[in-house]
């Protein structure tokens, strides 16, 4: 084995121009990786421009009214996008007023209350609920999920609050168990796992140190929540929020399946109405005449830009916030 | 440079040597001035007549606008141990990592000046890389086992430039882990992974695998520091066997370390090397007030 | 009532209400699966997986849904995870601090939040039009689309978690960089991406709205990938909204099906990545 010395191998010295070692392999394997990113990027682009080139033909004939107008009506080749907006957003705001304290609530359970041998189990069966086809929300919504509120939800609340003031118009209208109200319930089980990941894989980097001195100082649980690990992970608990709001606006099938699909706007959440999401999934195939699809395609790039908007904005938010503070690493 | 042949940084060399001499302390020694010290007593260490294995000349290296390593001048013998020594964020690893030029695979990390080895400048933008660093060998301060068997951890890196037999790829593994010292503990589990290896087994390994490409160079960076004190002696007389068949240049914050496994030592500060000397001379009489200070631990 | 009764006071409240909060999520979970249970296993059988779907009154299964939800999201996975796999390799490894990676990464966000509806409208317009009609493969490539951010996003986390001195170590025994991501990150960065796709494929499996203007739907068995093709998404959403009782029936199974087939998935990867962590 004398032969294996390293100082007996051949004179392989180093020199300038010798055959390079895998650099061929390496040049393939960048290009073909940094292809892959680009096809990436131009996704984007084509999805913008496609939309755009699509939804000419409507943009064109309506114009901003498009956006303004509550018409909704393929006979007289006549569209607007403002019901569907207003639902699409109404929905969503429904579903994160209620998915925020929930999401908060469980994400503060399993981080902080839960003994350690139940933490793992509830966490995965609160993902699960993200796992759920979201066909599957519309099926259960239509068939059980309405009735139910129809029967046992809605007529108490209208009875009750349906006749106030303000506040009453959230209760207002026909207890179906369809329209927007439903939606936005349906919308906030479904984005609720998704921002109940992101609190808790937050809640989770706060260091011990800094709750232990809270709790040494004889603060409570809640306490320590409310003016350690809430103030310390804001930035991750707005990103989960964020996350949560752009999957309900994007939210399809099971809005479609409960939200009643009425081009009018609702004069109360318990009335049906629509979403651009369940609009386009209705009518779309259906669709003749290229004022009618072109519309569509147009609503599409309305929501297209909304998510768009909701997802820059999370950004500068993010962004200011971790300027102005030095912990954002646990955020992200 | 391979002329070099004054083996002994000692300052009673003729003007000639002297001159010479100069190559191996940094520019700020002024080495022909020097009255005769007892640096040249322990020439017994050096006495090899081992040529210049890598020559450093006006070596600058800048973490994007940081300048962390300024004008280096240093020689490494061949087949001899060097250590670079000094306060952390000296430069003494980052020096290091200009020899196989690891730092590249970070953007606005940039060397400039001659590092010649063989003929070749080192920093030459035409020098191929990998065949570069299949040359100049690497262990790291952590133990990084690949994530496969103990064996294909070592053949890995030889399948790249050798197109070796079954039999002769055992044989250059066993070869291999003999040469780290490794192989009376592994030999029964070859295909188990290797990271089941201890911390000290896998720091061994690493060597092995550097080894089992048969480098010229060895570097280690810090090889010892995450292990514990009995993993270290190991990897230290591991260092004094290979040191027959290698140029090894380590890395070390342990001066006792230092004293122990090098025949050279260079003290680095703020990005300069402060002083370079056998290491006898520049353990026991310390040209530099700043040497003199950091090794009696009166730095800082 | 003193100061600190108070505080302990609104300290039980808030706790309590966690507890309630974390009740009211595992409630709708449970009501859904057993809504599923309820409705799907009475008329599960084997006729379900041997026969195609049915016209209204007669019997009938949904072997061509099933089959052509393999289809579908098959022809998704073989499209969508190597792109995804190579793309978050870029950033990982290429572009981790180049402009290009951060603009890349940025749209790979914007991707994973637009609506997977727009995706199908998108795909509509560039392969339904101009191959004139629905196919299968449309289907495929809109799930495609869903997948790669996805994907991505796990690839390039899964492989940054692999420290960088192990690539030191690696390109100091100079071995190229491709060889080093190939053979060395990729292995231990293993079964994370693995987790990844397997995340990506639940997910695409239940999609239904990028299919409804892509794949469409086709109530005889077919294979052809140029063409409509069944899946149980489509199916489910069809049968669902029609009048007919039995079509009801394979709706729930389909959906009951579908359901735990997902749930599955995304237990089996959770406990896959347990155990290995546990051993590493």
């Amino acid at each position: 084995m004398s032969n294996l010395t390293a100082n007996e191998q051949g004179d392989a010295v180093v020199q300038p121009g010798r055959r390079a070692t895998g650099i061929v392999g390496d040049r393939v394997f960048r290009q073909l990786s940094g292809l892959c990113a680009l096809i990436v990027l131009g996704l984007i682009m084509a999805i913008a421009v496609a939309l755009v080139i699509g939804a000419w033909p409507a943009l064109r004939q309506f114009g901003v009214g498009f956006v303004t107008s509550t018409q909704w009506n393929p006979v007289t080749d006549e569209y607007g996008a403002l019901v569907a907006i207003f639902g699409t957003l109404a929905s969503s705001l429904m579903a994160l007023i209620i998915a925020v304290p929930v999401s908060f609530g469980i994400a503060l359970f399993t981080t902080e209350l839960a003994p350690a041998w139940l933490r793992q189990p509830i966490s995965t069966a609160i993902e699960l609920l993200a796992a759920v086809p979201s066909i599957i929300y519309g099926m259960w919504g239509i068939f059980v999920f309405a009735p139910f509120l129809s029967t046992w939800v809605q007529p108490p609340l209208s009875r009750w609050l349906g006749d106030m003031a303000l506040l009453g118009y959230l209760f207002r209208g026909p207890p179906i168990g369809i329209g927007i109200f439903t939606a936005g319930l349906v919308l906030s089980i479904m984005i609720v796992p998704f921002i109940t990941a992101v609190m808790r894989d937050t809640f989770n980097v706060v260091p011990p140190l800094l709750k232990e001195s809270a709790y040494a100082l004889g603060a409570t649980t809640w306490e320590v929540a409310r003016s350690v690990i809430l103030p310390y992970t804001r930035v991750g608990v707005i990103g989960g929020i964020m996350l949560g709001l752009g999957r309900a606006l994007g939210e399809t099938m099971a809005v479609t399946f409960v939200i009643g699909n009425a081009h009018t706007i609702p004069q109360g959440l318990f009335y049906p109405g629509n979403s651009i999401a369940a609009t386009l999934a209705n009518e779309f195939t259906e669709a003749t005449g290229e004022l009618y699809t072109s519309s569509l395609i147009a609503l599409g790039l309305v929501l297209f830009l909304i998510t768009l908007i909701v997802l820059v904005l999370a950004r500068l938010l993010l962004m200011s916030l971790a300027g102005g503070q030095g912990h954002s690493e646990g955020a992200s | 440079m391979a002329g070099t042949k004054r083996e002994v940084p000692s300052a009673t060399m003729s003007s000639d040597a002297a001159a010479d001499a100069s190559q191996w302390r940094s520019d700020s020694v002024d080495v022909a001035d020097q009255p005769s010290g007892p640096g040249h007593r322990q020439q017994g260490v050096v006495a090899r007549h081992n040529p210049c294995r890598i020559a450093v000349e006006d070596l600058n290296f800048y973490y994007g606008g940081f300048h962390a390593l300024k004008n280096i001048r240093v020689n490494i013998v061949d087949n001899e141990v060097t250590a670079f020594i000094g306060p952390s964020g000296c430069g003494k690893s980052t020096l290091l990592r200009c020899f196989n030029r690891i730092f590249e695979l970070y953007p606005h990390h940039r060397a400039t000046g001659t590092i010649r080895m063989d003929g070749a400048n080192l920093l030459d933008s035409s020098i191929d890389l990998n065949a570069l660093r299949a040359k100049i060998g690497m262990v790291f301060q952590k133990p990084t086992p690949f994530p496969m068997s103990i064996h294909d951890n070592i053949a890995f890196g030889v399948r790249l430039y050798e197109r070796l037999g079954r039999h002769d790829m055992e044989e250059r593994v066993e070869w291999a882990l003999r040469k780290a010292a490794l192989w009376d503990e592994v030999k029964d589990k070859l295909r188990s992974s290797g990271s089941s290896l201890s911390g000290g087994q896998q720091q061994r390994l690493c060597i092995a695998r550097a080894v089992a490409v048969r480098p010229r160079v060895l570097l280690l960076d810090e090889p010892a520091s995450a292990l514990d004190p009995v993993a270290t002696l190991r990897i230290e007389e591991l260092i004094h066997e290979l040191r027959e068949d290698y140029t090894i240049v380590i890395v070390t914050h342990n001066m006792q370390q230092a004293a122990r496994v090098a025949g050279y030592t260079a003290f680095f500060h703020l990005g300069e090397v402060v002083e370079y000397a056998d290491t006898n001379s520049l353990f026991t009489n310390p040209q530099q007030k700043r040497t003199e200070d950091y090794i009696t631990g009166r730095y800082g | 009532m003193t100061r600190y009764q108070k505080r302990k006071a609104i300290n039980c409240f808030n706790m309590g209400m966690c507890v309630a909060t974390t009740a009211f999520g595992l409630f709708w979970l449970m009501w859904l699966l057993w809504t599923l249970v309820s409705h799907g296993v009475g008329h599960l059988d084997w006729q379900v997986f041997t026969r195609p779907t049915p016209a209204p009154g007669n019997d009938g299964g949904l072997s061509n849904a099933i089959v052509g939800s393999l289809l579908v999201v098959g022809i998704g996975t073989l499209v969508g995870a190597p792109i995804g796999v190579l793309a978050g390799t870029y950033l990982a490894e290429y572009g981790r601090y180049s402009r290009l990676g951060a603009i890349v990464r940025f749209f790979n966000d914007v991707l994973l939040s637009v609506p997977s509806i727009i995706i199908g409208l998108f795909i509509y317009q560039l392969m339904v039009v101009t191959m004139g009609h629905f196919s299968a493969l449309a289907g495929g490539v809109a799930l495609a689309l869903i997948m790669i951010p996805l994907v991505l996003r796990i690839t390039e986390n899964m492989m940054r978690l692999v420290s960088d001195e192990m690539r030191e170590a690696a390109a100091a025994l100079g071995i190229p960089r491709w060889k080093i991501i190939t053979r060395i990150v990729y292995r231990a960065a293993m079964s994370g991406i693995a987790t990844g796709v397997i995340l990506g494929i639940a997910r695409i499996a239940g999609e239904s709205a990028p299919l409804l203007f892509t794949a469409l739907n086709n109530n005889f068995f077919s294979l052809d990938v140029l063409q409509p093709i069944a899946n149980l998404p489509i199916m489910i959403f069809q049968f669902a909204l029609s009048p007919y009782e039995d079509w009801h029936h394979l709706a729930w199974v389909g959906a009951f099906l579908i359901t735990f087939a997902i749930l599955a998935l995304n237990i089996l990867v959770r406990f896959g990545l347990r155990s290995n962590r546990q051993e590493q």
